[in-house]
């Protein structure tokens, strides 16, 4: 179960995510990110309330990234120690910005 | 009520079960949706079916005449609904297009037709009228119009079936027993009727009971027509198991199964052993001599699973062993397969990898840890630790990664084991990980032995954890021990 919780204001996009995000609930925000993004030029990934996050899920992160540095910047913020853990092991902490 | 009137309500009630069950069987076995063409079309004749057997209840009770109308009505609606939908699940089945016009002059109308006599004929008693003792009475409307186009709907799968069994041979669709079918079912439907005019004995004049047949002739096609679907199904199945069993045998044929020469040095020694957990996996692991004195050990776990994951591996793995063998640093070699492999990767697949160089003479090995889980480092007579280095992004995540690389001395008796998640990651039924702890343990309890017995140890302990947790990840290992 994962619920994708969307806030927008002016070229800011807010994506909260909160529960697990593996090779079943990745997809979902897979399509977020493929059909979504269009005039964002700030993403933010709030997971706050997210408890897991699985190689599948790191994958549509990446995704999200390189749309991103073609049009604006993106960042995670709130980020639980579990899933601090799994992007420094997976070399995902020299990539992504986060706060 | 008349002996044949019961027995043709027995019948009757016997083809309602049938379709009734063909319908159930289509829904669950075969996972048709209800508002697929077949399931409307059986849900229309068990309808038609269960109308006839009220109308023939209803008929001769005085009080009952507004049921009766409205029975006999649904009943026709039912019924032509169900012949045209017949119709357009045979043109669907066959592949014949029919234009838009036609459909609407050649379904449309006339049902919309007898949808309006249904609902006109209380007050113009054009299709039938229900008289003061409840007796109902086909007009000419149904008996020509109705009937008439009932028919034509019927019999237009046989002169489908006869036109590809003749003419259309070589027009004939890839379901090429279907035809077959439909020509037994053409003639089973009047043959069906006449026999059921032979056995109530009724006159030629009772025009009403055509649905018993037609639908008995109905459930004969529909199960010939899924048998026909489950044994194409089941030919795909075994072809794509048998391409998987194939697939499974070159996967495993790449690995470095039987321990080479260079494997077994005077002073080192490596093994390595993989379980998938599907027929083709995502890890893999080899190793091989780069020159005389510097061996080359890796190992990699692919994002995914099956066969996608299967081809990313066994282009990943040949870039690898072509870098290392003209790069003279892991992190040069790394760096390079990354950005081939980002190349084109629009699926966004990515392998975490791990690589080492151990040269032979001096005992120092180089590694690069692009994003996989870190390995343990067991020295001689020391408890066990992981080796907490990354050196970059895993493999085929961006383009311009510059990957870094570290390098240790290692000494007689210190054993390196490299792993993928399957190891770490598999859980037992409370849903508790194996995690490194119990791995480390493992590794403690084996110093002394040799290294293949340590893979075999820790898969067989793993394994004991996960007892009735079916396997849900590739489980790789590799292990390199420094002789003392």
């Amino acid at each position: 179960m994962m619920n994708i919780i969307k806030t927008q204001s002016n070229g800011t996009l807010t994506i909260a995510l909160e529960g697990r995000m593996d090779i079943t609930t990745a997809p979902n925000l897979e399509q977020e990110i493929k059909n979504g993004l269009d005039g964002v030029t700030e993403l933010v990934f709030d997971f706050a309330k997210l408890v897991y996050i699985s190689s599948a899920g790191l994958r549509v992160l990446l995704l999200a990234q390189k749309k991103m540095n073609k049009q604006g910047s993106m960042k995670v913020i709130h980020v639980n120690e579990m899933v601090m853990e799994v992007f420094v092991t997976m070399g995902l902490a020299d990539i992504l910005t986060i706060e | 009520m008349i002996a044949a009137d019961r027995l043709f309500l027995e019948i009757l009630f016997i083809g309602v079960i049938l379709m009734t069950l063909l319908f159930i069987n289509n829904i669950i076995l075969y996972k048709q949706k209800v508002k697929d063409l077949i399931s409307l079309m059986l849900l229309s004749g068990i309808v038609t079916c269960v109308l006839e057997i009220l109308w023939v209840l209803l008929d001769g009770h005085p009080a009952l005449t507004v049921p009766s109308y409205l029975c006999i009505s649904l009943y026709c609606i039912a019924f032509v609904l169900f012949a045209a939908l017949l119709d357009q699940y045979l043109f669907e089945r066959l592949g014949i297009r029919i234009g838009k016009r036609w459909l609407i002059i050649g379904y449309a109308i006339p049902v919309a037709i007898i949808a309006l006599l249904c609902l006109t004929t209380p007050w113009t008693r054009l299709l039938f009228w229900v008289d003061e003792g409840g007796i109902a009475h086909t007009e000419v409307f149904f008996d020509i119009f109705f009937q008439g186009v009932i028919y034509i709907y019927i019999f237009t799968p046989l002169l489908i079936a006869i036109y590809f069994l003749t003419l259309g041979k070589a027009r004939r669709p890839a379901d090429g027993e279907i035809p077959a079918s439909l020509f037994v079912f053409g003639i089973m439907a009047p043959a069906l009727y006449l026999l059921e005019l032979l056995l109530l004995g009724k006159g030629m004049d009772v025009y009403e009971n055509t649905s018993l047949p037609i639908s008995l002739a109905l459930v004969y096609l529909i199960t010939n027509v899924s048998t026909h679907n489950a044994l194409d199904t089941q030919a795909k199945m075994e072809a794509v198991e048998s391409d998987l069993r194939i697939a499974s045998k070159i996967q495993a044929d790449a690995l470095p199964s039987v321990a080479p020469e260079f494997a077994d040095h005077m002073d080192l020694n490596l093994r390595g052993s993989m379980n998938t957990a599907k027929e083709v996996g995502g890890d893999f692991f080899d190793y091989f001599p780069i020159d005389e004195n510097r061996l080359c050990f890796l190992i990699a776990d692919v994002s995914g699973k099956g066969v996608p994951a299967a081809l990313f591996m066994m282009t990943s793995k040949t870039m690898i062993k072509d870098y290392a063998l003209t790069r003279d640093s892991t992190s040069e070699i790394f760096t390079e397969v990354n950005a081939r492999l980002c190349e084109n990767n629009d699926e966004g697949m990515f392998a975490t990898a791990w690589i080492g160089i151990m040269d032979k003479r001096t005992m120092t090995l180089q590694y690069t840890n692009a994003g996989h889980n870190y390995p343990v480092l067991q020295r001689k007579g020391q408890p066990c630790e992981l080796m907490k280095k990354v050196h970059g992004l895993f493999l085929g995540g961006m383009e311009f990664t510059q990957y870094r690389q570290g390098e240790i001395q290692l000494e007689p008796g210190d054993r390196l084991l490299l792993y993928t998640d399957g190891v770490v990651e598999a859980h037992n039924q409370a849903d508790e990980l194996y995690g490194e702890d119990r791995l480390q343990a493992v590794l403690e309890n084996t110093r002394d032995c040799p290294g293949e017995q340590v893979l075999e140890r820790i898969f067989a302990d793993v394994n004991d954890f996960a007892t009735g947790v079916p396997q849900f990840d590739d489980i790789t290992m590799v292990v390199l021990t420094i002789k003392e």
